[in-house]
């Protein structure tokens, strides 16, 4: 009798064992019926800190309920640099990746990144939709991503130590070289300038995004061929450079102790105070804020050699692997997430999305997107992209020590000069 | 007497695995696949972790790469490149002396604390604890600790260097003293490691040979030489060389604090070889950077075993 129970129960078990088997394998195939999409993004679903981090997940989910057979799976990716691994080996996933726009020429070096021209065409985008027209992405002709927010250098600034100082945020390097005299002996950094390496994607990053990738170029002209050489002239790298090494010699605006900076650190002297004034990025304003800002921190269009000349954007772009599996379905998220209604939700999060049709929600009228809307019309009035090269992260570290050499070891902007097309041209040639 | 059916199922058993062992006695020569079977997953494991990474980039210093594609094979184009160049030697000569002066830091202050705490008893215990901390730290946190301690504008640090009537200097920003620094903060997070090796061989130690000591009138300095000293060697050496081939490759702590910089001043092999993966279109030539730093690393880890006793069991 026990024999049989036991055999009845071995039996029964068995069965369950099979059918939970069998269930557990077949569910998973009914639900793999839709598609999977990897997004790469540097923005964290789970940090509840960061609005722009809700706004992608209000984005992604909305997406979502209009495309059921389309699921999203976000690859958070703080640094790019799982993007760019993936990229450069030619793996199939992530299929939808976010690349600044100093990173597109590196990107598509590789010829994994999908041609868009062609699906925009096609999808009737209007390529004057943008704050800045959607051919200054193009590169070589070629359009491999699309702007979501563009990101204009800004002059950070704190008002009691400008009222104590007596100075106006200035508008010209001139008027940022005359600060140093109104401030004096002080132990605050009047005017901070970032030669350091840490931070960011490697080299002096921060260096070359706030302040080189203008003073470079001559107004109108261009920062680096398609091919990846250098384009602006020598004349107009000395006289950055000479700019430059102004501030921390004969203006005493920039205290050597500026040299180290890099993205981190001016961050850390903005937000404590150490650093009265800098340019930096738009982005990182409301953090700053935030964190010890406050209300006196404020900010002020860029100088530049005169009040009003252009000032270098970068966009932070959205593009497509070429390797994806599902490119159709990538692109279909792509085309969301650069539509009006996508880039109000984005803008909530606190970017200056790219699209000029997204200005017109409510949001822009609320007092928390005041500082977007006169941003976004700052980029329309001042703004110019730049074509970059396509080893960046190795330019910005000859750059960075290039002008380390001249400030700390007072070498000339001419020999700082030489020893960036040197060893630039010889990093270059061999990355060709 | 009838024998109970486990009793028999295990003597058949018994007389199955006799059998096997007869067999094999019998037959010297007959090959078992058996022994290579069990050992199968450890040896695939190992294949997958260890060697296949390994040869692969030893592989990739002999080919010339779009990225991560592999475009043609170099022959020894880029040892020559790499070994031609003055700053392959530079960085070399800033990792020995990384290495070298995080080491004596480490060391030094490790061994200070274990003599100081090994007979403090229950507080020693304690504060040990609390000594561990910067060991239980991830480097990254230490780094950024460091960073906002040195800054030169705002960083207690230079604060309290100024206010004693000396110029700090530009701290971390001045390639003469980047470095320095950077080994200072290394061996501030390491030296608690030998300090818990030490402790561990000090207290090993048997207390005869310090009264055979004081018996023949040696005073605190002859224990510490002849005694101490002399029974800890073995442990301080291998924990020394463990060290050793750790420093030499960490960077996260450059990456944090100076990013290699500035003029190149903490840029080691290490971090070189990263920031040539990331950078680098051809990484040929960071494959043999790399390769350098495992042939330094295999020599350490050679000099380890002998030291430690393994190589001959």
């Amino acid at each position: 009798m026990h024999t049989i129970l036991k055999r009845k129960l071995i039996k029964s078990s068995a069965a369950l064992a099979i059918g939970t088997a069998i269930f557990a394998f077949v569910t998973p195939q009914a639900f793999a019926e839709s598609t999977k999409i990897v997004y790469q993004t540097y923005l964290d679903p789970n940090n509840s800190k960061d609005p722009r981090s809700a706004a992608q997940t209000k984005m992604i989910d909305a997406f979502q309920s209009k495309n059921p057979d389309i699921k999203i799976e976000v690859l958070v990716d703080s640094t790019g640099a799982t993007a760019s691994r993936a990229i450069k080996s030619g793996s199939q996933t992530p299929d939808v990746i976010r690349v600044t726009g100093q990173g597109v020429a590196e990107f598509a070096a590789t010829g994994n990144l999908l041609q868009l021209d062609d699906l925009v065409k096609k999808d009737g985008i209007p390529e004057d939709d943008f704050l800045l027209p959607l051919s200054n992405a193009r590169l070589g002709g070629k359009l491999f991503v699309i702007p979501q927010d563009f990101r204009i250098p800004i002059l950070f600034y704190r008002k009691s130590m400008f009222e104590k100082a007596g100075v106006k945020p200035p508008t010209t390097w001139d008027e940022v070289c005359a600060m140093g005299a109104k401030f004096g002996q002080s132990d605050v950094i009047p005017f901070a300038v970032p030669l350091g390496a840490t931070g960011g994607l490697g080299g002096a990053q921060a260096l070359g995004e706030f302040l080189l990738s203008t003073m470079l170029p001559e107004q109108g002209g261009q920062y680096f061929t398609s091919e990846g050489k250098i384009a602006f002239s020598k004349e107009s790298f000395i006289k950055a450079a000479e700019t430059i090494k102004g501030f921390y010699t004969t203006c005493k605006v920039t205290p050597l102790r500026s040299a180290q900076m890099g993205f981190n650190e001016l961050h850390d002297a903005l937000r404590s105070g150490g650093a009265a004034s800098a340019v930096f990025g738009l982005y990182r304003y409301k953090t700053v804020q935030s964190q010890l800002g406050g209300d006196d921190l404020a900010w002020a269009p860029a100088p530049a050699y005169s009040a009003n000349d252009k000032q270098t954007v970068y966009s932070y772009n959205i593009g497509i692997n070429k390797k994806s599996a599902d490119q159709e379905a990538a692109w279909t998220f792509v085309k969301y997430m650069v539509s009006p209604e996508a880039q109000a939700l984005a803008a909530e999060g606190g970017e200056v999305v790219s699209r000029k049709s997204a200005y017109s929600a409510p949001y822009f009228q609320s007092e928390a997107g005041k500082d977007q809307k006169k941003w976004s019309e700052l980029v329309i009035q001042r703004g110019q992209t730049m074509t970059y090269t396509p080893i960046i992260t190795n330019y910005h570290t000859i750059l960075g020590e290039a002008f380390q050499r001249m400030v700390l070891k007072d070498g000339s902007p001419a020999d700082a000069y030489d020893e960036l097309i040197k060893r630039y041209d010889a990093a270059l040639a061999k990355a060709q | 007497m009838s024998i109970p059916p486990l009793q028999v199922s295990t003597n058949q058993g018994a007389a199955h695995l006799a059998s096997d062992v007869v067999d094999a006695t019998d037959n010297p020569n007959r090959f078992s696949w058996s022994p290579f079977l069990w050992f199968t997953p450890a040896i695939l494991i190992l294949f997958l972790v260890t060697l296949y990474p390994t040869i692969f980039v030893i592989w990739l210093s002999f080919q010339k790469t779009k990225y991560y594609e592999l475009v043609g094979f170099t022959g020894l184009a880029n040892y020559v490149e790499v070994l031609r160049s003055s700053e392959f030697w530079d960085t070399t000569i800033i990792s020995l002396t990384y290495v070298g002066g995080s080491l004596a830091g480490a060391i030094v202050l490790g061994m200070a604390s274990a003599l100081v705490l090994n007979r403090a008893g229950v507080t020693g215990s304690t504060l040990r604890v609390f000594i561990l901390f910067p060991w239980t730290l991830s480097m990254s946190v230490v780094g950024s600790i460091w960073l906002w301690l040195l800054n030169p504008s705002f960083g207690p640090v230079p604060y309290v260097i100024q206010k004693l009537g000396i110029d700090p200097g530009l701290m971390l920003g001045d390639p003469g003293m980047a470095l320095p620094l950077i080994i200072i903060v290394t061996a501030w997070w390491s030296f608690p490691y030998v300090m818990v090796m030490a402790t561990a061989a000090m207290q090993s130690i048997p207390k005869e040979l310090y009264e055979a000591v004081e018996i023949d009138g040696g005073g605190a300095f002859v224990k510490f030489r002849y005694v101490t000293l002399t029974e800890i060697l073995p442990t301080l050496g291998s924990t020394a060389l463990t060290l050793s081939i750790m420093y030499l490759t960490l960077m996260t702590l450059i990456i944090v604090m100076t990013g290699g910089g500035p003029l190149g001043s903490t840029t080691t092999l290490s971090f070189e070889a990263f920031r040539g993966t990331v950078q680098a279109v051809n990484i040929g030539p960071t494959a043999v950077v790399s390769i350098v730093v495992l042939i330094i690393n295999v020599a350490l880890g050679a000099l380890y075993s002998r030291l430690t006793g393994r190589a001959t069991g």
